[in-house]
């Protein structure tokens, strides 16, 4: 405790103080209050977490109402992630005449063996192919081996495009988002499927196509 | 440098008080909205995503996957619990391990103490997506159809 008593304007030396009765003001010497503010404030400051986790809304369909649906075969597109994390896609259903392309990732970093997800090029095929088709369904094949993230970025994919598809409708019609009519309202059909033994097949045969082409 | 004329040392004095009404203001402000995360065993690096939607904070099942494929769910629960012979009603959070075949059951177990809970699975970006599949098969299986899962908000560089 510091408390310093200074003569208000004193001027000249120290000896003055002892000067008796004179008007005296007090003067607290508040550095170490200060410095223990801010030793307070720069630990908030770094521990504080800002970004607050977001959450993605998911809803199965019921088992016992899962019914087998059928889609024309002019209207579906496959997606497959295998093992490697890599990304396939086909219209139509894969035959050995119509093997799964891959979808260009991201440069490898050099530390890693895994494919890096490439969002836009994910996103624009999809946009593509849904405005060449509006009545495509997208049918998502994940390997057991794929990464948790991989299923996430795809559904982050159509999310974004469904959001933005109704974002533009609703700008040229004028109109809120929220009051799009049915019609014009755009929910991107797709399904989780699962990856059965013949999908590894079709990679395996893929690979080795991509592979003669260069493309991996 | 040369000491010219006869230039007294001016004591300088700084008026620190609005810096240190500012320090106060913001020490307040970071104090008040701090809230610590009580420390994880269970290390869970999230995904991305662009989603919106705000995560509730209240009356949520937590499912926690690792990197490693292994499964917990943990929920806040009423107990009574036992203070120098007195039973005491407080909550306590129970952490279970659990593996893909009896996820669902202490998800509804869980459920049935308050029914309403909101399902929330917060998984590792490693998590491989077999454990997912089996989860997610499990819940469908036990009627749990709708569930949230935990991201981080994905920026883009690019606009």
């Amino acid at each position: 405790m510091a408390g310093e008593v200074a003569e208000r304007a004193a001027k000249g030396p120290k000896k003055g103080l002892r000067r008796p009765k004179r008007r005296l003001a007090i003067r607290i010497d508040m550095t170490p209050m200060v410095d223990i503010a801010f030793l307070l404030l720069i630990f908030y400051m770094v521990s504080t977490v800002f970004s607050m986790p977001q959450a993605m809304e998911i809803n199965l369909p019921p088992k016992d109402q899962e019914k087998e649906l059928e889609v024309k075969e002019s209207n579906l597109i496959t997606i497959r992630v295998d093992g490697e994390s890599r990304f396939w896609w086909n219209l139509k259903t894969a035959t050995p005449d119509n093997l799964p392309l891959v979808l260009p990732s991201l440069k490898n970093k050099p530390d890693s063996i895994l494919y890096e997800f490439n969002a836009d090029t994910l996103r624009s095929l999809l946009v593509s192919q849904n405005k060449d088709n509006p009545k495509l369904n997208t049918l998502i094949l994940l390997n057991k081996g794929a990464k948790y993230s991989d299923m996430v970025n795809i559904l982050d994919v159509i999310d974004v495009i469904e959001r933005s598809w109704n974002d533009f409708t609703a700008r040229q019609k004028g109109v809120k988002v929220d009051k799009l009519s049915k019609e014009d309202k755009f929910s991107y059909r797709y399904a989780i499927g699962d990856w059965e033994p013949r999908d590894d097949k079709i990679i395996e045969e893929a690979v080795s196509q991509a592979k003669l082409r260069g493309q991996l | 440098m040369s000491k010219k004329g006869k230039m007294r040392r001016v004591g300088i004095r700084i008026d620190m008080t609005p810096m240190v009404d500012i320090a106060f203001l913001l020490l307040i402000f970071y104090m008040a909205t701090t809230q610590f995360k009580p420390p994880e065993a269970r290390a869970v690096e999230l995904p991305q995503s662009h989603s919106q939607i705000e995560l509730p904070d209240k009356d949520i099942i937590n499912i926690t996957v690792t990197k490693f494929d292994s499964l917990y769910v943990d929920y806040l629960e009423k107990a009574e619990i036992d203070i120098e012979g007195q039973a005491v009603l407080t909550t306590v959070r129970r952490v279970l391990t659990v593996d893909k075949y009896n996820v669902a059951g202490e998800i509804n177990r869980a459920r049935g103490k308050s029914i309403k809970a909101l399902i929330v699975i917060k998984a590792d970006k490693k998590a491989s997506f077999g454990i997912m599949k089996d989860l997610m098969d499990s819940m469908q299986e036990n009627h749990l159809e709708r569930f949230l899962i935990i991201t981080d908000k994905e920026v883009d560089a690019k606009v």
